[in-house]
């Protein structure tokens, strides 16, 4: 078994769907471990864990059963053919440092919730709808092509003419504190995180290649049509999609595009160097200025931000809160620059407040964090 | 200070269903310790067992108003917490360990159990953490085997006297103990004795 078949699989047992044979296995290994040898340390400080995480808890909202919440995956499945899954990360971020001396106050008071899903949507003719404020049904109808939002807030494209006239070109941009998903004419998905854009024609047909612009970050799952590559457009690097999962992490403003293979083949070019690279699953290429590396990664780590998770495998502290100031929309304040490169191994679902992954944080006793309005001040503990 | 009257599980769920803290309270601090050993000897980490806990009270605290009310708040804690455990087995560190035993598992023949059997174990093995733990702990979380209301739930479960439920516990686990690392055969022995 790989660890891919064994995450997935644990994933299956958790959602409800997977088969009678595979709760079967999973329970037996389960329980034969549970009554497992091992000799359980005990732990003298268990007492005060418990207390100082129950008000934690006890901060949470309560699900009602008017609003539809327990969704255990973030996404639906989509019925894809074939896709590419590549996580594209490059384009600006905002946060500053303050020198003003704030009071500090519990972790706990105050705490901020996650973002949500939202986009705005615009037009080629510059009309600008706001996604969650449309209701269910059409949007618009542009050149053949039906765009519609679905129960869920998806924006659906349909072709309702093939032979339609010029091909015009929406941009799908979310701001801080919002992530979206948007299926394309050809079937393919694509999610954006917070503060990103996707630029695209709202008809693929009559064109020899399938082409968008985007920034920020996104997921995709390309459908596969080897006659009309699919490419992804960043300020820095071009993607050519020859079929699958990928996701492209282009935030920064100093170039540094991360772009990672889950399934199937990309090449990856950098635009002003003209270097290229095909990626093969399981590896990221990191585009710098003119440079370009790939290194082996734990893909599906770097995608878990659109299966609701943040996960991280020794990021640094400056990396994890840009992601967190984006989400959250917060602004994030370093008392000292030393932790900035710090290293964390965690991952959270992206559905908590600010609060659990600032309590992980601290957990290693070498940073402290503190909330404050709509800033997190963080200091050399 | 007021004295708090003494409610059973049920009444406590229905008060956390309506956001009581002091009845949340209660519960978290009756079972928070022997799921807390639990999921560590399951994950093998002090933060991750933590974090499978926290979680675990976490989606009991927002799940509680849709939960049926008729059933045992410890049915869906116990039930969370393995989904918690596995979920954190997920995580890049541990993933590959976890993925090779579960691979050699596969190898063995593990035979059959029916989810309801698997999870009536389940419910034994993670309170037979109170047996596991020193007296001194218990105590000081006050916990004892005769005042966990999940033997009279799972003789009622199993339909036989809750007498009955504790003399196999005991016996079962000293047996599982024994012998466990050389046959997974006796899992299902010990479920045919809890029949």
């Amino acid at each position: 078994m790989t660890e891919k078949e064994f995450y997935d699989l644990i994933e299956r047992y958790t959602d409800g769907t997977a088969t009678q044979q595979e709760r079967n296995l999973l329970d037996c290994w389960y329980l034969k471990k549970a009554a497992g040898e091992m000799e359980t340390r005990f732990p003298e400080d268990l007492q005060s864990k418990m207390d100082r995480a129950l008000p934690l808890i006890l901060a949470n909202e309560q699900f009602y059963p008017k609003q539809p919440v327990i969704k255990k995956k973030l996404w639906p499945t989509w019925a894809v053919a074939a896709s590419v899954a590549m996580a594209v990360f490059a384009g600006s971020y905002f946060y500053y440092q303050s020198r003003t001396k704030d009071k500090t106050e519990q972790v706990a008071v105050n705490d901020i919730l996650p973002g949500k899903n939202g986009a705005t949507l615009t037009l080629a003719n510059g009309k600008k709808i706001y996604i969650n404020d449309a209701v269910a049904g059409n949007i618009a109808e542009q050149s053949g092509v039906k765009i519609s939002k679905s129960k869920d807030g998806h924006i659906i494209y349909e072709i309702t003419n093939d032979n339609s006239g010029k091909v015009e070109y929406n941009t799908l941009s979310t701001t801080r504190g919002e992530q979206t998903q948007v299926r394309l004419p050809d079937g393919s998905l694509v999610f954006l995180n917070a503060m990103s854009s996707l630029k695209y024609p709202t008809s693929f047909t009559g064109q020899e290649k399938r082409n968008v612009v985007l920034t920020g970050e996104g997921y995709f799952e390309i459908s596969k049509d080897k006659t009309h590559p699919f490419t992804v457009n960043t300020k820095e690097q071009l993607v050519e999609v020859l079929g699958t999962h990928f996701n492209v992490n282009a935030y920064t403003n100093n170039v540094d595009v991360k772009t990672t293979l889950l399934e199937g083949r990309v090449k990856v070019s950098n635009n002003s160097s003209g270097l290229a690279k095909i990626l093969d699953p399981g590896q990221q290429s990191i585009v710098t200025n003119k440079t370009m590396i790939v290194k082996d990664v734990e893909a599906e780590d770097a995608v878990g931000w659109k299966n609701g998770r943040m996960i991280y495998d020794g990021e640094t502290l400056e990396n994890i809160m840009k992601d967190v100031s984006r989400w959250y929309n917060v602004e994030v304040i370093y008392r000292d620059e030393s932790i900035k490169e710090k290293t964390f191994f965690f991952s959270v679902s992206r559905r908590d407040k600010v609060s659990k992954i600032l309590k992980i944080l601290m957990r290693t006793q070498t940073v402290s964090c503190n909330i404050d309005g709509n800033k997190i001040i963080i200091e050399k503990r | 200070m007021k004295e708090t009257p003494l409610y059973n599980e049920q009444e406590l769920l229905a008060m956390i269903a309506k956001g009581d803290n002091n009845a949340f309270t209660i519960l978290y601090k009756k079972y928070w310790p022997i799921l807390y050993l639990h999921a560590y000897r399951m994950l093998g980490d002090e933060n991750m067992a933590e974090d499978a806990v926290q979680e675990t009270f976490t989606w009991f605290w927002q799940h509680a108003p849709m939960i049926d009310l008729k059933s045992y708040p410890s049915s869906y804690l116990y039930g969370a917490v393995r989904n918690h455990v596995l979920n954190l087995m997920r995580s890049a560190k541990i993933r590959e360990k976890y993925a090779r035993e579960l691979s050699a598992f596969v190898q063995e023949d593990h035979g059959l159990v029916d989810e309801e059997l698997a999870y009536k174990e389940l419910v034994v093995l993670i309170e037979s953490e109170i047996d596991k733990m020193p007296p001194r702990m218990r105590e000081i979380f006050n916990l004892s085997r005769k005042d966990m209301l999940s033997h009279k739930q799972i003789a009622e479960l199993l339909d036989i006297s809750e007498s009955t439920v504790r003399e196999q516990v005991k016996r079962a686990l000293r047996q599982l103990r024994a012998s466990m690392k050389d046959s997974p055969y006796l899992i299902f022995v010990f479920i045919q004795i809890l029949r």
